[in-house]
């Protein structure tokens, strides 16, 4: 038996010998993705992390377009028809959102993404090189501050509806998440809370960010979008300085009105002067989601909502911005996003005028200009008469802002800070309001949902 | 290293087993041939009858033993063929033995994990299809070889796409998200099954499968149960399909020449109404939403001028045609098998081809007594010509199915209508014929197995085998959409003036495995079969992709000439398996049957601390028939009770779940990098618990023989993406949490109803499984399947209900007066909301099982083979579009729409027509239906033409057939197939048809001539 074995030993040794050295092959790494743990460790790091950033804010959910197509829907009372077969814009857009709409839910998912991006930014700015640090900590601030904006006002009562101190906000998450725990599962913190995390961060990344910035934010940005905050509290004078601040930069103008929108086809976006700020989209990146849906089928839409003849009567005889629209398979679209892969604007300089025209208008003051002046600037541009000083009232600057912005997501946020309504609904309706997704109070024993879903 | 002192010690234990022989009187030589042709058998056993001692013949066939003095009684055995027992007098010293094949099923050799063991050994529930089984049935790939034909074993064809993805299952399904797959193993190697381009093409993926030869195949062995699939650990949960190739015998060269030529057809066309009575329908559905059909352009006369049966245009007769030539033989020393194979599918629809050109050598050499090697190279290159189909808004035969009448896809010069024309029907319905004959959707294949091996007898009885195999899977996607065609004209934003995709995908799998196995017998009464192994493999898959637009005419079909590329990707992933596996099989007189199987899998699939998983399993069996008391008995042949207790895993749930990762991302030009996945270090494969009790009797001398197993599987550490708070910027964490659990019965008998000139025999198997979902980790509702009008979705995975649970409202039918569909109002609110969702059927069959008659008479032999699923429900989804209740007016509508509601009054069970009204059309149980079905998969005629006849040609045989497929379905299904599932290979919404192209059925010839 044994010299049996002596044969057998080297053959097994042999054999163990070869799995040991293979035990490695179980230690494979990924190629298209990165091991977490060693992620950041430079300044690069952190800089390619803020780019994931500003995509994560492209993302279709938010200003991708959905985001944006959701206020025209929720807000629409008879200018735009909804055909498109998709349920989750159908119930938005009837007013009737379920607590398991699952767009709903991914606009929830990817803002908290976004910031959850920005939060990993500002928690590793140490390794950011001091030149670069400042601009770092705006940039992801500014997203920061926008996403919380844009959670607050969609999933919260309005700040002009009841007392924002007590009224239930969205959960502030302001560090970043690299496990789940007991203290994953957050409440919602007050409408007040968060909107002053909101102004803190917008106030911030506006001091830190450089004026010019490529196609990523700029301190004009940061102010443009604190114009918007303002106005949703009421703060007047405060929207005008801000709107001003971005006005008196010199470094945007208003362009002719058939140029302020990429009216070509599938071609890479453009920027023009007026735009503020914009999520790009290329023919290689991104998605137009506003052309996905306001965008006809022969140009790249579902051609999923029509503008109605409500909308269009309500143009002045000779205002150029009435032919912004076209035709295709009968029926009437928006051009503003015709091009599949033209830019999504967010904030553009018009709008600056028109906050600053309302503010000043409101507040009794000329903080910059008059409002006739502001209000002017864009009428002429449209091809339309002056107005009078006399006649420019709260009105004829709201309608003029519903014209030159039409479409581009103020709508439902302009109804609630003007108190107005949708139809017979009140600006305060539940219905206004989007339920906390259900999948998320079903994971978050501590959130509360908003008044009227269940 | 812990790991390895154990299997240490095992060795050591198996070594410590053996002891020497016994004290040496004499010398018995001899030499042991076949009784079918006289040649030399090496390798046979010859034990001395009582004793240990044994030797094995040597390449000659000669042996050798040495025996006490006086009377002794030597056994000879080899696997596959009848054991001698020859009682020797003291004064004979040499015996020549003549070994017949085995006559019974029980000595029949089955192949198991990595050893083969004799039927009557067998303690697993393993089921054995041989390849006359489906030899004139003229399937495409190894997966649908099997249908009907094992009791346990569900299988059906997703459409009838030559080429297509099928869906197997195994004792049902396992997992919601890992695959459900089985193990497919060809020669010792797992092989990649599934769709290797990766482009579903509208629901129907490719089939790798398909890339391989059945008419190679010397059989197929099925492993149900823990005791047969726990030697394949991490990777035997959803059953192992174990495929041997047909390798060389020790005779003289046959060559084969197989013929089969034949013509296919689709089993039955969807029945649409024509262009006066679809004009008809639309204008009442117009005039009831109170508009003017006239103010629409429906004029009676002028729109129903031209009628155009579109699923007429865009089908054909299917010309299947299979040429094969292979050669067999060898000596004592080498044997081979060569093969080479053409088939030329032409599918039913215009332009659908599936070509493959395969080839095999087998080779099996033995150097010396103690030494063998062999090696085997399998080849194959297949193209695929596809066509657009199911989901897709542009497919071809969904679009045909669809598309209104008064369009014609010609014009009268016989140019196709294209976008640009007035006369294009134009979206959604484009031209069906121009979709088919214009693109080039052409999918290369290459598949390469390939494996040497080596056997080494160390001492006797204790063999070492080691092998190295690959398995290469390449595809090649080549798609081009002319400017005339939809994506690559009409609809500019896709394409604008051409599109063209070219993509490639490559896996493959190179596997290394080291085997040492002893028998040993004590006392003649005790077995011993041990095995101890290891397995290394490594699997990579590679990809690339990229998409160019803006062509500068249709001549110019490459990428090279766009003007626009982009969408350009490649990618890279791997993943490993290092295992060590052990096997003890122990019998008591060939009446009590004892085993232990287990094996140890380290995976990179899971993280540090989880990586190595075991899996073990026990086995017992009884023959009862072995015992002196039913010795009496003697109708009965063979009786035996089995029972086995095991784990078996899961782990094809995609790589690297476990680890946090970070994705890289682009903005505009720019790349960054955002979190994707939150680590979780803890997770582990699924594992499923398998409890399997069986019994296997035969009668009559084998007349009649049963196989009937119950089982109770429950799979847990359901992969699963746990939901946690968005707020933490991830959706979810892979978890491992919820429980599905399978029971079943399945029966199989086999009898021989008649022995005489004729012969008659009858196969049946039955299966019923039954499927649920014990536990999950969320209590919603997680719906799956197609986005449905009014309800949430088609499918839905509920705790309590089996996955392939179909949601929708209850319809309770249609209001006599008013021609509204009545919903059930669940909550009872008072309005139909998607709240009122529920659950209305399964996919899963209630029984589901095989019928196969053979009789043979002289040279005639007659084969009828039926098929059948009994108890599921099929979603008739392309209903929604085809009885659509006037939602649109842009689609065809079923004949069905003709039984619609029209006055007060009318008893129907299809709602008024009304544009615009989408209410009526809501997702319901209005589109579900019984899906059950008895099919005539094949009915075969052969005949042999006598031997006196050939052999003056100089042929050895000659059988000439003709086969039909699919020949007949019993269904009460309303839709052209109910064997089909769009969703080809989905678990959680099975059996949808959505405009998915039914199974063709197929007359052939066919003829086999041997020289």
């Amino acid at each position: 038996m044994n010299y049996r074995f002596k044969r057998i030993l080297p053959l097994s040794l042999a054999t163990l010998m070869l799995l040991t050295a293979c035990d490695s092959q179980l230690d494979l790494k990924p190629v298209n993705t990165i091991d977490a743990s060693a992620a950041v460790s430079t300044s690069a790091d952190v800089e390619a992390l803020l780019v994931g950033a500003y995509d994560s804010m492209s993302d279709i959910d938010l200003y991708g377009g959905n985001l944006l197509r959701n206020s025209e829907l929720i807000g629409d009372n008879g200018e735009v028809f909804w055909d498109g077969t998709f349920v989750e814009p159908d119930e938005i857009y009837r007013k009737a959102i379920l607590v398991g709409n699952t767009n709903v839910a991914n606009i929830w998912l990817d803002a908290y993404r976004t910031i959850n991006i920005a939060n990993t930014v500002l928690a590793n700015l140490e390794v950011v090189t001091e030149a670069n640090r400042a601009r770092v900590e705006g940039e992801a601030k500014f997203v920061r501050g926008v996403m919380y904006f844009e959670l607050v006002r969609n999933y919260a009562k309005a700040w002009t509806d009841g007392t924002p101190a007590s009224n239930a906000g969205v959960p502030l998450v302001l560090t970043p998440t690299s496990e789940i725990n007991d203290d994953s599962n957050l409440s919602r913190a007050t409408v007040a809370a968060v909107y002053a995390q909101v102004l803190s961060d917008l106030t911030d990344a506006e001091s830190k960010l450089p004026a010019t910035n490529g196609i990523f934010a700029t301190k004009w940005a940061a102010a443009g979008m604190l114009s918007r905050v303002y106005m949703m509290q009421e703060k007047y004078a405060d929207a005008a300085n801000a709107a001003t601040r971005v006005i008196d930069s010199g470094r945007f103008s208003l362009v002719p009105t058939e140029e302020v929108f990429d009216q070509r086809i599938n071609q890479t976006g453009l920027a023009t002067a007026e735009d503020i700020f914009s999520i790009y989209i290329t023919d290689q990146d991104g998605i137009n989601e506003l052309n996905t849906f306001f965008g006809g089928s022969s140009f790249g839409g579902r051609g999923d909502i029509l503008i109605e003849d409500a909308h269009l009567a309500m143009y002045e005889p000779g205002d150029n911005r009435a032919e912004l629209f076209y035709e295709d398979n009968g029926g009437i679209y928006t051009i503003k996003f015709r091009n599949q892969y033209g830019n999504i604007k967010v904030l553009r300089l018009a709008e600056m005028y028109l906050t600053r025209a309302e503010a000043n208008l409101r507040n009794n003051s000329a903080i910059g200009a008059t409002p006739a002046e502001d209000i002017n600037r864009i009428r002429v541009r449209a091809g339309l008469e002056p107005l009078a000083p006399a006649n420019v009232t709260l009105a004829a600057i709201l309608k003029e802002r519903r014209l030159e912005l039409a479409f581009e997501g103020q709508l439902i946020h302009d109804i609630k800070r003007t108190k107005g309504t949708v139809g017979s609904l009140p600006y305060t309706s539940p219905k206004l309001i989007f339920p906390i997704p259900r999948r998320e109070i079903d994971a978050n024993p501590n959130l509360i949902q908003n008044e009227g879903y269940i | 290293m812990k790991k390895f002192s154990r299997l240490i010690g095992l060795c050591i234990f198996l070594l410590a087993i053996w002891h020497s022989a016994l004290a040496q009187q004499r010398v018995i030589t001899g030499t042991v041939t076949s009784a079918s042709d006289n040649s030399a058998l090496p390798g046979v056993n010859v034990v001395l009858q009582g004793s240990t001692t044994g030797v094995s013949t040597d390449a000659e066939g000669n042996y050798s033993i040495s025996v006490p003095s006086g009377t002794v009684t030597l056994i000879y055995s080899f696997i596959g063929l009848a054991p001698q027992e020859i009682t020797v007098g003291s004064n004979r010293s040499v015996v020549n033995v003549a070994m017949t094949e085995s006559a019974t099923e029980l000595n029949q050799v089955v192949v198991t994990g990595y050893s083969q063991t004799q039927r009557k050994d067998v303690i697993g529930s393993i089921v054995s299809v041989k390849s006359e089984k489906f030899r004139d049935i003229p399937v495409t790939g190894i997966d649908q070889a099997l249908q009907g034909q094992a009791a346990g074993v569900q299988i059906s064809q997703s459409s009838g796409t030559p080429g297509g993805g099928i869906s197997v299952r195994i004792r049902g399904n396992t997992s919601i998200s890992a695959s459900n797959r089985p193990l497919f193993i060809v020669d010792g190697v797992p092989v990649y099954d599934g769709a290797i381009s990766g482009r579903d093409f509208g629901g129907q993926n490719d089939n790798a499968l398909a890339a391989f030869n059945p008419n190679d195949i010397e059989s197929i062995e099925v492993l149900k149960d823990a005791s047969a699939k726990a030697i394949y650990g991490s990777r035997g949960a959803n059953g192992v399909v174990i495929i041997t190739t047909k390798r060389g015998r020790n005779n003289r060269t046959t060559i084969t020449a197989d013929v089969q030529r034949g013509i296919t057809d689709i089993v039955r066309r969807p029945q649409v109404l024509n262009a006066t009575q679809l004009l008809e329908l639309q204008r009442d559905a117009i005039t009831n939403a109170d508009q003017d059909p006239d103010k629409l352009g429906l004029i009676p006369g002028v729109t129903d001028a031209v009628n155009t049966d579109w699923i007429d245009a865009i089908l054909r007769q299917g010309v299947l045609q299979q040429y094969q030539l292979s050669a067999s033989g060898g000596n004592d020393r080498t044997r081979f098998y060569l093969s080479g194979n053409v088939r030329d599918e032409e599918g039913v629809q215009l332009n659908n081809r599936f070509t493959r050109y395969s080839g095999v050598l087998n080779l099996d050499h033995k150097a010396s007594n103690k030494l063998s090697v062999g090696a085997n190279v399998n080849i194959t290159m297949a193209q695929n010509d596809r066509v657009k189909g199911d989901n897709f808004l542009d497919g071809v035969y969904s679009g045909a199915v669809k598309s209104l009448p008064y369009y014609s896809p010609y014009n009268e010069q016989g140019e196709l209508y294209g976008p640009g024309s007035a006369n294009y029907p134009g979206f959604p319905n484009f031209n069906p014929v121009g979709q088919a004959l214009l693109p080039r959707f052409r999918t290369y294949g290459l598949k390469l197995l390939a494996g040497v091996n080596a056997d080494y007898e160390i001492i006797r009885n204790l063999r070492f085998r080691t092998k190295f195999s690959m398995d290469y899977n390449n595809s090649e996607e080549d798609q081009y959409e002319p400017s005339s065609t939809a994506i690559g004209g009409f609809l500019e934003g896709v394409g604008g003036q051409g599109y063209g995709v070219y993509a490639t995908g490559t896996s493959y799998t190179l596997i290394n495995s080291n085997v040492f196995t002893y028998y040993l017998t004590l006392n003649n009464k005790h077995h011993f079969n041990t095995l101890l192994g290891n397995e290394i493999i490594h699997t990579q898959g590679r990809s690339s992709s990229v998409q160019g637009r803006i062509f500068p005419s249709d001549d110019f079909t490459y990428i090279s000439s766009a003007g626009i590329v982009d969408a350009g990707s490649s990618g890279f992933g791997q993943n490993g398996l290092v295992s060590f596996f052990g096997e003890v099989k122990y019998d008591f007189d060939d009446r009590y049957l004892l085993g232990f199987t287990a094996r140890y899998d380290g995976s990179s699939r899971f993280g540090q601390n989880r990586r190595f998983g075991f899996f073990p399993s026990l086995s017992a069996g009884w023959r009862i028939s072995q015992e002196p008391f039913m010795q009496s008995l003697d109708f009965i042949t063979d009786m035996k009770l089995r029972g086995s207790f095991g784990f078996t895993g899961n782990e094809r749930i995609g790589s690297f779940a476990f680890l946090g990762t970070w994705a890289s991302v682009a903005y505009n030009g720019a790349t960054g990098v955002a979190p994707s996945n939150l680590s979780n270090p803890n997770l582990q494969w699924e594992r499923t618990r398998e409890a399997n009790i069986g019994f296997d009797a035969s009668f009559f001398n084998g007349r009649l023989s049963l196989i009937a197993d119950v089982y109770s599987n429950l799979t847990d550490n359901l992969l699963f993406a746990e939901p946690i708070p968005l707020t933490t910027g991830f959706g979810s964490i892979q978890g491992n949490i919820g429980k599905i659990s399978n029971k079943g019965f399945e029966f199989t008998a086999s009898t021989v109803n008649v022995d005489r000139d004729v012969r008659w025999t009858t196969d049946l198997n039955i299966t019923k499984n039954i499927n649920e979902v014990v536990s999950l980790a969320n209590q919603d509702t997680l719906f799956r399947g197609y986005e449905a009008n009014g309800v949430g979705a088609t499918n839905a995975i509920l705790q309590g209900q089996p996955l392939g649970t179909f949601w929708g409202l209850e319809f309770l039918g249609v209001d006599p007066a008013t021609g509204d569909a009545i919903y059930e109002d669940v909550n009872g609110d008072g309005r139909i909301t998607p709240e009122d969702g529920q659950v209305i059927g399964t996919a899963q069959p209630k029984l589901f099982g095989g019928l196969t008659n053979r009789v043979s008479w002289k040279g005639f032999d007659l084969s009828i083979f039926f098929q059948f699923m009994y108890g599921n429900k099929t979603l008739n989804f392309t209903n929604v579009t085809l009885v659509n209740t006037g939602a649109d007016i842009e689609n065809n509508q079923s004949v069905t729409a003709l039984r619609r509601w029209r006055q007060e009054g009318d008893v129907t069970d299809v709602p008024r027509y009304e544009l615009g009204n989408t209410y009526n059309n809501f997702h319901s149980s209005r589109f579900l239906e019984d899906g059950s079905y008895l099919r005539l998969k094949n009915l075969s005629f052969g005949y042999t033409v006598p031997q006196r006849w050939v052999s003056r040609a100089k042929l050895n045989t000659v059988r000439v057939f003709v086969s039909g497929t699919n020949l007949l379905t019993v269904t009460r299904y309303s839709g052209a197939d109910p064997e089909v599932s769009t969703l080809d290979g989905s678990t959680s919404a099975q059996g949808i048809d959505y405009f998915t192209l039914p199974q063709v059925k197929t007359m052939l010839l066919g003829a086999t001539i041997t020289f």
